[in-house]
């Protein structure tokens, strides 16, 4: 037989049954993932492209439009959010008890909902400028790129709470601990691209 | 997961049949380009349709991919290594593999298109900074990789049939493997092919065009390994064997025909006449088509237990081989005389004779098609006496023959250990085919399970709803798809797993087991008998 322990989350103190289980189901969400990446990359090509003086269309640009105080508060957000995310799988590792981990979940979605909150204030904020999606090229790539990801991070706070009320019902069950970790995985994920957005359109945007 | 991507597969499908009644389907030809399907230039719902469809049916295909790749990659029995696996599992792994990431392309600019139309963006519009080359770009890089996703598990058909009916190890296994895999990475870098006319510099054209030579090489070293296969082996003309003989002529002049056309200074001629027309057709036909039609009379028995008849089997293949020839092979002498694609009526005379035969070569296919439905229909008649039971009626190289057909449930009883590439035939060498194992355990089920045809559903109303804009409607059953999934997460296990218990297991496998005992076995000649019940007499490989 091939190793087929999974690192990271310990998923049953004694069944190495879990460990067999999850390693298909979390292959299969990396994989998932992956895909998303590609989603993402096509995204980033666009916005590429876009980003040039053809791409606005005479319409505003970077300078005008991005305040980069909230974004720095996002990041912020977003970046703590992986930390108490991170903190919640370490409690069921820990067996800390699942209030705890509960807890930390909850922190989490509290994070990312400011996360989500400044985002949607920034937008409106453009918008109320007239920077509408259907203003320029640009534009229409800049909202679908970091638009996609805000959605990305609401599917995020769904699934949370899913998992809260999972940990609530069935906190000993190897599924609830496999999907914490996927959900561990996804969040990380987002914070990755995020850094992506962040450098290539708001950082490069102001440059 | 598998139902659920079978599900949302058939949503798309069935938003296309909406289609046909309700509104109207794909006003912009299969690749939906813009600017064309535009709002300005398509405002009708054809191109929105296409849209929903694709978008739908693609995250269906995605799933699929990924539960392919992680069943091959983590669930094989012990001692089934990577190069032990049948070719069949080889070829869909790296189509699996090409769909995680062939998918999200199309997915992403369908749906990029759709923001354009509803919410007026500028993605692909002619105005305020658009650019329809990204569309083209993004499509086909979906596009190419997407011919290579149909045919590579037919080539896995070929592998499979062309060692079954020659009674010989697969020729070249690893040289198919390292072929497959590398077609599967160089169809990656391709996708420019498909618009050498569009106005890039000729140096990008260039580069391209050697890519898309490339790929021929790795199928050209395929098509020489099945043929040393056959060479000197114990062949059987079965019905697969017949498409595979079509599939061997015809497939090999629509992979030149390609080359010919990833030549930039030649697509500049021929880019979008009926050349162009003959080539894909010429691929997909005798390549995809072929191969599926083949693997269903290879596998037919397994699953349903019992054979298709082989007289009317043998006819139908026949009958699309020359339907294809006389259909196609007139496009390409079209082609080159310069009749552009979708034509709907000419004058130019010399075109005439070429049309006709076409036409006439279409009705052969009609036939051919009929003829298919006739073999299916003969076939369920004589089901008795064409019944396999046994579960091996050609006798077969690779596990799936150690079993009974149809296959339980449960698939295989005990697991079996895996020693060799055509593990069954080395258990039939070896006097070992049947026997009975020590003990049975419990095996763990899926409960049955109405998710699939939730989402199927709910899919289709919402793509449906977005394409007549009805919004409350799309919102309603777009919140059913996360609705159902967390109501499913909060299952209880017992609720989603069940036990089959090993004393049933075993019950049904020592009396199928009690019938091999008292079986007569049959020669490869007698395959094609009533006498043929599943059981392979012993006869060796030939020399
Ligand atoms: C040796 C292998 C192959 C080569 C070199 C090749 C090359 C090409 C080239 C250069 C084109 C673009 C022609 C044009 O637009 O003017 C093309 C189009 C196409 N090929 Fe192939 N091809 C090969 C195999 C295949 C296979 C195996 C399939 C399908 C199973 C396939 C399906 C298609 C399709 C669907 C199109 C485009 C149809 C359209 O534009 O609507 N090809 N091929
Ligand atoms: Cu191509």
């Amino acid at each position: 037989m091939i190793h087929r322990l999974y690192p990271g989350l310990n998923l049953g103190p004694a069944h190495g049954d879990d460990h067999a289980e999850a390693e298909p189901v979390i292959f299969g969400f990396w994989v998932f993932l992956m895909s998303d990446l590609i989603t993402f990359g096509i995204l980033f090509a666009t916005y590429a492209t876009s980003a040039t003086t053809m791409g606005r269309a005479g319409g505003p640009g970077p300078a005008e439009l991005f305040n980069l105080g909230s974004v720095a508060l996002q990041t912020g957000a977003l970046l703590a959010s992986s930390l108490t995310c991170g903190l919640a799988a370490l409690a069921v590792k820990h067996r800390l008890g699942s209030g705890t981990a509960v807890g930390w979940l909850i922190a989490t979605m509290l994070l990312g909902t400011m996360f989500l909150g400044l985002e949607l204030r920034d937008f409106h904020q453009m918008i109320g400028a007239g920077a509408t999606p259907d203003r320029s090229a640009w534009l229409s790539s800049y909202f679908a790129l970091v638009g996609l990801h805000g959605l990305h991070i609401s599917a995020g706070l769904i699934w949370a709470a899913v998992m809260i009320g999972l940990l609530h019902r069935q906190p000993e069950e190897g599924r609830t601990k496999q999907r914490l970790l996927m959900f561990g995985l996804y969040w990380h994920f987002l914070d990755l691209i995020w850094i992506g957005i962040l450098s290539v359109v708001f950082l490069a945007g102001l440059a | 997961m598998n139902q659920v991507s079978l599900g949302l597969t058939t949503a798309g499908a069935a938003l296309m049949m909406i289609s046909l009644v309700i509104g109207e389907f794909a006003t912009g030809g299969w690749t939906n380009y813009p600017p064309y399907t535009g709002a300005v230039f398509s405002p009708g719902v054809g191109p929105d349709y296409w849209i929903w469809s694709v978008v739908i049916a693609g995250i269906g295909s995605l799933m699929s991919g990924i539960n392919f790749c992680v069943t091959i990659y983590k669930c094989r029995a012990p001692g089934m290594t990577l190069m032990r696996m049948p070719l069949f599992v080889w070829t869909t792994l790296c189509s699996a593999i090409m769909l995680v990431y062939a998918m999200p392309p199309i997915t992403v600019s369908s749906l990029m298109l759709a923001l354009d139309r509803v919410l007026g963006f500028h993605f692909f519009t002619n105005d305020l900074g658009g650019n329809m080359m990204n569309y083209a770009n993004i499509f086909w890089m979906f596009g190419h990789p997407e011919v290579y996703i149909l045919v590579l598990p037919a080539y896995g058909i070929w592998s499979e049939i062309a060692s079954t009916f020659s009674s010989k190890r697969l020729y070249g296994y690893s040289s198919l493997v390292l072929a497959t895999m590398a077609i599967a990475v160089i169809a990656f870098t391709v996708w420019l092919h498909h618009f050498f006319t569009m106005g890039q510099s000729a140096s990008v054209n260039i580069a391209f065009g050697i890519a898309t030579m490339v790929i021929a090489v790795p199928t050209g070293v395929k098509v020489y390994d099945w043929m040393a296969t056959l060479w000197r082996g114990r062949i059987r003309m079965t019905v697969p064997m017949v498409y595979m003989t079509g599939f061997f002529i015809l497939f090999t002049v629509g992979g030149l025909t390609g080359v010919i056309l990833a030549n930039p200074s030649v697509d500049y001629q021929v880019h979008n006449s009926v050349f162009l027309v003959a080539h894909f057709h010429n691929v997909l036909i005798p390549g995809v088509l072929y191969g599926v039609l083949a693997g269903i009379h290879y596998w037919f028995p397994k699953v349903f237990g019992f054979r298709l008849d082989e007289r009317t089997g043998r006819l139908t293949a026949w009958l699309w081989v020359i339907g294809f020839s006389l259909t196609f092979l007139p496009l390409y002498v079209l082609g080159l005389q310069g009749m552009p694609r979708r034509l709907p009526s000419f004058t130019e005379a010399a075109y005439g004779p070429w049309v006709t035969i076409a036409g006439f070569g279409a009705l052969v296919i009609l036939l051919a098609l009929t003829m298919l439905f006739v073999t299916l229909w003969v076939s369920i008649r004589q089901r008795g006496q064409l019944s396999v039971p046994l579960g091996d009626p050609w006798d077969g190289r690779t596990l799936e023959w150690s079993i009974p057909s149809p296959a339980p449930a449960w698939n295989f009883a005990t697991i079996p250990v895996v020693r060799d590439r055509d593990d069954f035939v080395a258990r039939k060498g070896a006097g070992q085919a049947y026997e009975a194992p020590a003990r049975y355990e419990d095996i763990e089920m899926p409960r049955p399970t109405y998710l699939g045809l939730t989402l199927c559903l709910a899919m289709t109303v919402m793509g449906f709803a977005i394409v007549w804009h009805i919004w409350w409607l799309a919102l309603v059953s777009f919140v059913i798809v996360p609705a159902s999934l967390i109501y499913r997460a909060f299952l209880p296990e017992s609720e989603v797993e069940a036990v089959v218990p090993a004393a049933v297991v075993a019950a049904e496998d020592r009396a199928w087991r009690k019938a091999i005992a008292e079986a007569r076995g049959v020669t490869r000649d007698e395959e094609d008998s009533p006498a043929n019940c599943g059981l392979a007499a012993p006869e060796g490989e030939p020399a």
